[in-house]
């Protein structure tokens, strides 16, 4: 795992929904999925605004021209985010882990095994039975001796969910940028005048547009792959 | 016996099974909640925020029923009650702002004053309904949007299941959503698995008159609340499988089944169909076991509460020999009948009004076979149901009122209500 993060560090993504892509498709690839059905398994759009609209998540690092970029850094903290979810911890509580964390400290929480106690005693049986007994890896959170299963209302996720819907409401699409590989379902062409045919392995075969210049930044090429990644993938779900 | 806490009882189609076969086998599991009456415990705080629909369908008698009902709601709250509506046609006005419900003459002079016009913003008007409600959560009580319409969704927000998804979004962060369909020309296919997603309730009005009944029965359901966010698990012994759960209830991500919110006094019957392995005479096994896991409302906490299901090998004479399960063969006739309206309906749908009248008829076949084993007042009361939907389909006088009863009996008959 912590390769394929380090495969991802220099990685920009366009917007709000490549993000959201990229985030999906790197639990898929690594089976990080989520056990109980109060969270989504994978973020959206819309709950990537969320996270940070509740500070969560950093703005993103710039804006061209419509577009918001993100980094290594915003996907990283998604999959945290995702992971302490799946162990069906609040978001105020994610928020208190992950606030202040270094990269290398995030990248640590994501590649640790986290086990959750809601009992006192739970926790040093387990630690018993390992045989741990250093209290540096303990974190501890008072919330009335509970852990509740669903976000308490006290927090008021529900109105930020609901002003994400208006948000999202008046909102214009985003315009893609130029040169940007599309991140929509692939076309099928008609006709082959235009187009170059590449058998690039046994089954598999690039078309080209004769007129088409592929751009040398290694940043789009890797975009490329993670698309061509996606379609293989989403035919064997199929 | 009035119980204090929520248990599980457990019913078998028959007290013994046949050994020396591999077969199948009903399971009913009666979630039965704590029978107190609301009246006389001290009920969970409301905070109620209704969107109503005033687009110009809504015009005369639905719109002053739609009033009325509005101002029994506002009677019914107590002072540490909260209120707040929202009005909605091509666009959405908020009527009243969430507050305490001290003032209710003038709540009901404001919504006295509520007339119908344009088109219908339904999405919004839910949406801002519920920020209404999410200004002052009751903290432990029931946050509640009432979605009152008689439309269909044509402005801002129409595909039913994105707003089905953010129903069921808005429920995990404490705000459930009820709806209330009104005469015969809205969306039942939006209203319904929007009130499922949401943890509320769907009703269909089918008569104005019908309107504050329909709100007296949301409101007493409200205060008779005794847990939400409920599932049930199911795990069956080795060997044994899950071949069915005649409730249709759907999954959650680790595999139990969401079920209805509980309410006092209103047991919930659901039922598995197990197949189990053959065994010897004499032998006896735990075929499977039942967790209820639910939120209790006062308290907020997490209570979980376990059942098994026991069976007992006996020769296939002996067997013979038994009655079936009055309980079983109850559930077990309305929960295939329920299904048999959504086959129906799939058959209106498509145009094949033949086939969805033939399934009709088998139903009122199967129920009434299945009175004259087990002559309960449920039955009773379905024989009537399946007869007037054997008459409106029969005479075609109205095809969207069969559609939209055959929906919501389904719906009633699948959460025991």
């Amino acid at each position: 795992m912590v390769q394929l993060l380090e495969s991802l560090k220099h990685i920009e993504y366009h917007g709000v929904r490549e993000l959201a892509r990229a985030a999906e498709h790197f639990l898929k690839s690594t089976g990080t999925t989520q056990e109980k059905g109060t969270v989504a398994d994978y973020p959206n759009e819309r709950t990537i605004r969320y996270y940070i609209t509740e500070g969560l998540l950093d703005q993103a690092i710039e804006k061209r021209g419509v577009t918001s970029i993100f980094g290594y850094d915003h996907l990283l903290t998604l999959l945290v985010i995702k992971k302490l979810q799946a162990l069906n911890l609040p978001i105020s509580v994610i928020k208190d882990l992950i606030s202040g964390k270094t990269v290398e400290e995030l990248e640590k929480l994501f590649g640790e095994e986290i086990h959750v106690f809601t009992d006192k005693k739970e926790l040093d049986r387990f630690r018993a039975t390992i045989g741990h007994t250093d209290d540096s890896d303990v974190v501890l959170f008072d919330h009335g001796g509970t852990i509740p299963s669903a976000p308490t209302p006290a927090e008021n996720e529900a109105k930020e969910y609901l002003r994400s819907l208006l948000a999202e409401r008046s909102e214009k699409p985003e315009r893609p940028p130029a040169r940007r590989p599309s991140t929509a379902e692939p076309r099928l062409s008609r006709g082959t005048s235009d187009w170059r045919r590449y058998e690039i392995i046994p089954g598999v075969e690039l078309h080209v547009s004769r007129g088409f210049r592929a751009p040398k930044d290694l940043n789009w090429r890797q975009r490329v792959l993670v698309l061509i990644d996606g379609i293989l993938d989403s035919r064997e779900r199929r | 016996m009035d119980n204090k806490e929520t248990y599980l009882q457990i019913f078998m189609e028959k007290e013994r099974v046949a050994a020396y076969k591999e077969q199948t086998i009903d399971v009913l599991v009666r979630v039965v909640p704590p029978a107190v009456s609301a009246e006389s415990g001290e009920r969970p705080k409301l905070n109620i925020g209704i969107a109503l629909d005033r687009s110009g369908s809504m015009d005369g008698n639905k719109m002053r029923q739609a009033r009325e009902a509005a101002k029994y709601c506002v009677d019914e709250l107590l002072p540490t009650d909260t209120f707040s509506a929202v009005i909605f046609d091509g666009k959405v006005d908020v009527l009243f702002t969430n507050q305490p419900a001290t003032n209710k003459e003038m709540l009901k002079r404001g919504i006295d004053r509520i007339e119908a016009r344009g088109s219908t913003a339904l999405h919004q008007g839910w949406v801002q309904a519920g920020l209404q409600v999410s200004e002052r959560l009751s903290g432990g009580g029931i946050d509640r949007v009432l979605l009152i319409t008689d439309g269909q969704a044509n402005v801002g927000e129409t595909r039913t299941d994105r707003i089905v998804q953010q129903a069921k979004d808005l429920a995990e962060r404490g705000i459930s959503t009820s709806t209330i369909g009104i005469g015969r020309g809205f969306n039942e296919d939006l209203l319904l698995p929007m009130a499922e997603a949401g943890q509320g309730n769907a009703w269909f009005v089918e008569a104005p008159q019908d309107m504050v009944r329909i709100f007296e029965t949301e409101l007493k359901g409200l205060v008779a609340q005794v847990g939400h966010t409920v599932t049930l698990g199911v795990t069956p012994a080795p060997g044994v499988k899950v071949e069915d759960m005649l409730n249709d209830f759907e999954n959650d991500a680790s595999g139990r089944y969401i079920l209805p919110n509980l309410r006092a006094g209103s047991p919930l019957d659901v039922l598995v169909r197990l197949k189990i392995p053959a065994g010897e005479v004499g032998e006896a096994l735990s075929a499977a076991n039942f967790e209820l896991r639910y939120t209790e409302q006062a308290t907020q906490k997490l209570v979980t509460v376990t059942a098994k299901a026991e069976v007992a090998y006996v020769t296939a004479a002996a067997v013979a020999e038994l009655r079936t399960n009055d309980e079983v063969l109850t559930t077990v006739t309305l929960l295939t009948n329920a299904r048999a309206r959504k086959e129906a309906m799939e058959y209106m749908d498509e145009g094949e009004f033949d086939d969805a009248a033939s399934i009709l008829r088998m139903v009122a076949t199967a129920t009434d076979d299945a009175f004259a084993v087990t002559p309960s007042a449920e039955l009773k009361q379905e024989i009537e149901a399946v007869r007037d939907l054997n008459r409106l389909i029969a005479d075609r006088s109205n095809d969207m009122l069969t559609r939209k009863r055959m929906s919501y009996e389904r719906d009633l008959r699948r959460k025991s209500r």
